[in-house]
């Protein structure tokens, strides 16, 4: 191998490895941006108190303000009155598979509460220093990293009055 | 008189000039390898260009203690290199970590892959470049 040979490789190398890392930095910074445009809250709660149950509504919201449509892969949450588990929530079997670009997906939930779970809420609530109703769980999302998805999760939590 | 003197300084230039190179090609690979999620090539495609620019500085020498001494300055330059291109990020606006968290992150991360993967992937290419140079 000539000198010239030599150092030409080393060039093209090093303008490679270059070309490679400015990529990978781009879709890093990518992914950053993509997963702070994301923002999960919970509004428009309720509680609604029957005879032996209790109904607990709320509504998931999800806003993308990043310019990619992102995949939900799933939703779980459990519900809690103080340490008394209420069991989990009963998502609806609809959900909407991904949230569009600079767009907003919603969430409607009503979870009945019964059974052994409505007296945990029967216990905790006539216990001092109840609060509320706390709902706790998370959005699974795909986000893009140039080289496949990346499944992350979106926690929330909210205490409902 | 002159002609060893300019030899000599011509192989210091070339020696530094070639593991300046290789250490940027290296350290470039390296921390490309440390964002394996989002690096456009395959880790082993990262990590054989180290090995070729390993062969491409290795046939620029004919003595072997100029091979060794210019894998050892590549480790140390891919070393610096590493670390400047991960920590380089965490400067902007969209910093997750801090400049002080990702720079002690990614000098031991530097660190680690230049001794374990930089020169032992440099010298063999570099041996093997030196073949090539005698024979070539």
């Amino acid at each position: 191998m000539t000198p010239r040979i030599a150092w030409a490789l080393l060039i093209v190398l090093g303008l490679l490895n270059a070309l490679w890392h400015a990529q990978a930095q781009w879709n890093y910074q990518r992914l950053i941006q993509i997963s702070r445009a994301l923002e999960l809250r919970v509004e428009e709660t309720a509680l609604e108190e029957m005879p032996q149950s209790l109904r607990v509504r709320f509504t998931l919201i999800l806003t993308n303000s990043s310019d990619q449509t992102i995949p939900i892969e799933g939703v779980s949450c459990l519900l809690w009155a103080g340490e008394k588990s209420l069991g989990p929530c009963a998502l609806p079997t609809e959900i909407a598979p991904s949230v569009s670009a600079g767009g907003e997906w919603r969430l409607e939930v009503v979870a009945e509460v019964r059974g052994h779970y409505w007296e945990n809420y029967h216990q905790a609530r006539s216990a001092p220093g109840f609060q509320g109703v706390l709902v706790r769980g998370s959005v699974q999302v795909r986000l893009p990293t140039g080289r496949g998805p990346l499944e992350t999760t979106r926690r929330f939590h909210a205490l409902i009055r | 008189m002159n002609l060893p003197m300019r030899t000599t300084s011509h192989e210091i230039g070339l020696l530094l000039g070639a593991a300046l190179w290789v250490g940027i090609v290296a350290g470039l690979a390296m921390a490309t390898q440390s964002l394996p999620l989002f690096a456009p090539v395959p880790g082993w495609m990262l990590l054989g260009s180290v090995v070729v620019a390993g062969v491409g500085m290795g046939s620029l020498f004919k003595n072997l203690t100029q091979v060794l001494l210019a894998v050892i300055l590549t480790v140390i330059v891919s070393v610096m290199v590493t670390t400047l291109a991960l920590v380089y990020p965490e400067m902007g606006p969209e910093a997750l970590l801090g400049v002080e968290a990702a720079l002690a992150g990614a000098f031991r991360k530097a660190l680690i892959n230049g001794f374990f993967l930089v020169l032992p992937l440099t010298l063999i290419g570099a041996l093997v470049g030196r073949f090539f140079s005698r024979h070539g």
